[in-house]
């Protein structure tokens, strides 16, 4: 099952009522819309509240998701109507306007550049979920680093990192989610801390 | 069952499987506590630079308030079922060809019978039809909830066809 079918089953299973695999569509993508929304909205707390309101109307909108498309272009078209709408009432400006009719969600969220307008609690809690998966990543074995490198970089699937690795795909399988695990057990102390205060 | 999640986040389990882990993943919370994080570990890999935006609660809270959607299955999803669709145009032809011939036994074996008006086939195929459209709305409004859309569609055209004779 590919990550589109994957998406596409939660759907169902969220149009059938279940909305707790909406929550799991929360969860997936809402670090990539507000990155999306960064380019047109200023503020931090203004991208969150952009971001949760494209999530609630995309909710309000799933009956309509006949998955032509795959979920995350739909939700990127709600989010960017959403920031419109929401830079209108605020009579105000996007912040990269030449881009707002760009419907290539992809292209546009690709750019990784930090928005220089967070709160500076913000952007610290930012580099500390940075550094701590940085530091996580270099202390992983070797085979566990390049299984995970592999897998969340370079995109490649199983199968691929097996050639590449010369290894089994079970045990591919068990690399990437030992890496993974090892990577979580590192940041759990800091999202606990994270989770008792709101930046 | 954290190792399957991994698997499911790449897309690497069969659809049984998968279908068998989404399940799971909606009733355990150390289970969504983990698809979080993965999530997130992968978007720091990639450099995301909004890492520490979460807004899972807020939308939680706020679809609370929401009624639960309730949506037919897609468009897409119905055009490929050819299946049901056949299973329901067999189920109508086979009540016109069943009564056409019950209706050619009666008249060859009971001549008595032969002045009663009986339907023609043509007329019989056209109720059944008939039958289907009224309740073609509801059947694809409910086919979600059905073993079979197709056996659901079929057992509820045939006592229609079967009352004919």
């Amino acid at each position: 099952m590919s990550d589109r079918e994957l998406d596409q089953q939660l759907v169902e299973r969220a149009q059938r009522g279940e909305k707790r695999a909406f929550d799991l569509l929360v969860s997936k993508y809402q670090r990539r819309l507000s990155r999306l929304l960064s380019r047109f909205i200023r503020d931090s707390a203004d991208i969150e509240d952009v971001t949760q309101e494209a999530f609630v109307k995309a909710y309000r909108a799933l009956p309509s998701f006949r998955g032509e498309s795959a979920f995350y272009t739909w939700l990127y078209r709600i989010g960017i109507n959403t920031a419109k709408n929401f830079l209108t009432s605020a009579g105000r400006r996007p912040v990269v306007s030449a881009e707002f009719e760009d419907e290539d969600g992809e292209s546009l969220d690709m750019a990784s550049q930090i928005p220089d307008h967070h709160t500076p609690e913000a952007e610290m809690m930012n580099q500390q979920i940075l550094s701590a998966v940085n530091a996580a990543v270099e202390r992983l074995p070797e085979e566990l680093r390049t299984a995970i490198s592999l897998r969340e970089m370079e995109g490649l699937s199983y199968e691929e990192i097996a050639s590449a690795m010369n290894c089994p795909i079970g045990t591919v399988r068990s690399r990437i989610f030992r890496a993974r695990e090892a990577i979580a057990t590192e940041l759990r102390p800091l999202l606990d801390t994270a989770k008792n205060k709101r930046w | 069952m954290k190792e399957t999640l991994s698997s499911l986040m790449d897309g690497e389990l069969s659809d049984k499987d998968a279908a068998q882990a989404m399940q799971m993943l909606g009733n355990d919370d150390q289970l969504k506590a983990a698809w979080q994080e993965y999530h997130l570990i992968g978007d720091a890999l990639r450099g995301n630079a909004l890492l520490q935006v979460d807004v899972r609660e807020q939308v939680s809270q706020a679809l609370q308030a929401e009624p639960t959607v309730l949506a037919p299955r897609n468009l897409a999803q119905k055009r490929s079922r050819p299946v049901a669709r056949f299973a329901l145009a067999a189920s109508v032809a086979m009540a016109g060809v069943v009564g056409w011939y019950g209706w050619q036994g009666q008249q060859a074996s009971d001549p008595a019978l032969m002045a009663q008006a009986v339907p023609t086939p043509g007329a019989q195929v056209q109720v059944a039809n008939t039958v289907n459209v009224a309740n073609q709305s509801y059947l694809d409004a409910h086919q979600d909830i059905s073993l079979s859309d197709g056996l659901a569609r079929a057992s509820l055209v045939e006592p229609a066809a079967k009352g004919l004779h």
